[in-house]
């Protein structure tokens, strides 16, 4: 009796896992193809060549207090880097909350799952000799 | 002196080759973005998003100038 029931436990783990990894390769197809994913994942990345292209400590001075979404270039004394970089983290938020109002689920998923789920969409490309060059000259220059 | 040479080349770690420096960091710079994409994922608000570009800056600050020691103490073969 005991055995029957250990094998059947067995056998609805197995069919619990492989519907779950079902329901993650669904949603991973569906996520990887959606324009507002991509828009999204493409933001964020962009955001991250913006903060290595501007003094970040600076940045963080001129904006003082100001909200990402209400700054102005004058408040960066001009520096365009500094201001696309606000309106960028500002337009992460607003499609943050788009992309998890569609996909609630990806809230509940761990790290790994979510390298499984969004895939190619967290990678970012390898830096050009250009981009290192650029780094270090304003790392240099600090 | 042949001996000498013979134990630099033994010696070295056969990681390092020519680039070493500039694919340590690439290679290091991936994991940081992809780390930075997953930590801006998580957030739900804007302060979590400003502590996660921090954190960014933070690590990415800190392989670039990985990069330029690297570069400075084994020289420019291996950037």
């Amino acid at each position: 009796m005991k055995r029957i029931a250990f094998i059947s436990l067995g056998f609805l783990f197995l069919l619990f896992s492989c519907n779950q990894k079902n329901e993650l390769e669904h949603l991973s197809n569906q996520i990887q193809n959606d324009p507002l994913a991509i828009k999204y994942f493409k933001t964020i990345k962009e955001t991250g060549k913006l903060v290595n292209l501007v003094k970040y400590e600076d940045y963080i001075k001129l904006r003082g207090q100001t909200g990402v979404c209400e700054t102005s270039l004058e408040m960066f004394q001009g520096n365009q880097k500094m201001y696309e970089l606000a309106k960028s983290t500002c337009e992460i938020l607003r499609l943050g909350k788009e992309f998890k109002s569609k996909y609630p689920i990806t809230k509940s998923l761990s790290d790994d799952e979510k390298r499984v789920v969004y895939g190619s969409l967290l990678k970012s490309g390898p830096l050009t000799p250009e981009e290192i060059q650029e780094r270090i000259k304003l790392v240099s220059n600090n | 002196m042949k001996k000498i040479l013979l134990i630099l080349i033994i010696a070295l770690p056969s990681s390092l080759h020519a680039g070493f420096c500039n694919d340590t960091y690439i290679a290091n710079q991936e994991i940081i973005d992809e780390n930075f994409h997953l930590q801006v994922d998580a957030c739900e608000s804007a302060d979590c998003l400003d502590e996660a570009v921090t954190t960014y800056s933070v690590a990415s600050l800190a392989n670039t100038v990985a990069l330029l020691t690297c570069c400075g103490s084994l020289g420019p073969l291996f950037c």
